[in-house]
């Protein structure tokens, strides 16, 4: 079976692999590239524990092939911050407690910052709906929530009032 | 079995290739084929990533309608303010399609050739009108969205045809549409019963009506026979009832995992009625939208 050369920006490094015409980004990433922060959950598409940014956008890579990451850029959560220092998303979601057994996290965290990205302020509703393709089964979403929330209040420095938000 | 991958840049290309095989499978967003090819539901000897095709994208406005590509994403759909005020349930359709990863990847023209009965945005085209422009090396045609189903996961699409673009008119003055859909939960849930209404009013009277329906039929179907007897009818809540109790008479829904046949029939009702109900408020509100 023929080789394609692929060429992908991925965490912000230019890279140059041949891939298999079958071969999954999730495969690529995992056991090529040997980046294992991103989860291999159900393999079809619901639980999201395999989610990535491409082209800015939170995507499920079980489900594309590598070869069509070609021109794109790629992101995982190993592009997301480092051990020394964290991104605003990684320190929140600690300060929270919205990591348990921490297998949603790496997809949670990449939608999140996906959400952010294209809106600063979101509802705790928007943010809800944001992550409805991110399974967790250990946290109930709230502190996930109010991670997200908290990161999102810290950019716009607004004063967010808790007490009202657990109303809803 | 590994496939050959293809992935053509132009239409010509694409039909060069298609031309050249035997046997093949159309990759656009992919959520629904890699689903189906890692289930080994289908082994395709070659795969044709059609993504790099710039004729097949992007929202056009034309005159009273617009162009759709079928690569459109749901995701690029519920982006679009236009789209939300002159074409509302298949904005509304799409937003409701899987989650937000599947939205930012599946594609309009993948959610009808995959031609599932409870494909979300089917019964907003239908209830919209919506034409699919069919093109082959030999030429282009256009058939109405509701008549391209054949059966369930079937089209009338012969080998070397694809669906290039989707063709919505805008409603406009006096007009509004409506989606409506029961799932079990609110994301990446296959619709139990799905359906829209698209409508224009005249004074208090119901002028003309569209209504559709997935999930209770081999196909999304248009419910035709209630629509005859709407139009010409007052905008009360007693009409949208009796069209309601119409429609769980007029379906046939088989009971399945998702659903029993009784439910689906209750449904049938409710979709009914909320999507005309919403869709006349739109139309008498003069903003599409509200």
């Amino acid at each position: 079976m023929d080789k394609i050369k692929i060429q992908f920006v991925l965490n912000g490094e230019t890279r140059q692999v041949e891939v298999e015409p079958d071969l999954l980004l999730i495969d690529l990433l995992r056991e090529r590239l040997g980046l294992t922060g991103t989860k291999v959950g159900c393999g079809e598409g619901d639980c999201g524990a395999c989610t990535v940014l491409l082209n800015g956008k939170n995507v499920n890579s079980c489900l594309l092939l590598a070869a069509r990451v070609n021109g794109c850029e790629v992101v995982t959560v190993e592009g997301l911050g480092s051990y020394d220092k964290l991104h605003p998303l990684q320190e929140a979601f600690i300060a929270e407690g919205a990591v348990q057994c921490g297998f949603c996290t790496p997809g949670m965290l990449l939608s999140a910052k996906s959400l952010l990205d294209v809106n600063a302020r979101p509802t705790r509703e928007e943010i809800a709906r944001h992550i409805a393709g991110n399974l967790c089964r250990c946290t109930g979403y709230t502190k996930i929530i109010n991670a997200i929330e908290k990161v999102a209040c810290a950019d716009r420095h607004c004063a967010c009032s808790r007490e009202a938000e657990e109303g809803r | 079995m590994p496939f050959v991958y293809h992935a053509p840049r132009t239409l010509e290309n694409l039909f060069a290739t298609l031309d050249s095989l035997e046997q093949y499978s159309l990759l656009a967003g992919g959520t629904d084929l890699i689903v189906k090819w890692k289930e080994k539901l289908i082994d395709p000897k070659a795969v044709v990533d059609i993504n790099g095709i710039a004729a097949m994208k992007g929202i056009e406005e034309c005159p009273h309608c617009f162009s759709i590509g079928a690569l459109v994403t749901h995701y690029e759909i519920t982006a679009s303010a236009r789209l939300r005020a002159a074409a509302t349930a298949l904005y509304e359709a799409a937003g409701e399609v899987g989650s937000p990863q599947i939205r930012h990847i599946a594609t309009i023209g993948g959610n009808i050739v995959n031609a599932s009965p409870a494909a979300d945005t089917a019964p907003a085209l239908l209830a919209l009108n919506a034409e699919a422009e069919i093109q082959s090396r030999t030429g282009i045609s256009a058939i109405l969205v509701a008549d391209l189903f054949t059966g369930t996961g079937r089209t009338c699409l012969k080998p070397g045809q694809i669906i290039s673009r989707i063709k919505v008119p805008a409603s406009g003055q006096n007009q509004g549409s409506a989606f409506v859909k029961f799932g079990k939960r609110k994301a990446l849930a296959i619709a139990v019963v799905n359906g829209a209404a698209w409508i224009t009013i005249d004074g208090d009277k119901i002028k003309d009506v569209r209504l559709a329906m997935g999930a209770v039929a081999p196909t999304p179907i248009r419910l035709l026979a209630i629509e005859d007897w709407l139009r010409g009818q007052t905008l009360a809540a007693s009409t949208f009832k009796t069209a309601g109790t119409m429609a769980e008479k007029l379906v046939r829904p088989i009971s399945d995992i998702r659903s029993s046949a009784e439910y689906r029939g209750d449904l049938a009702r409710q979709v009914v009625i909320r999507a005309l109900e919403t869709a006349a408020r739109r139309a008498k509100g003069g903003c599409a939208c509200g």
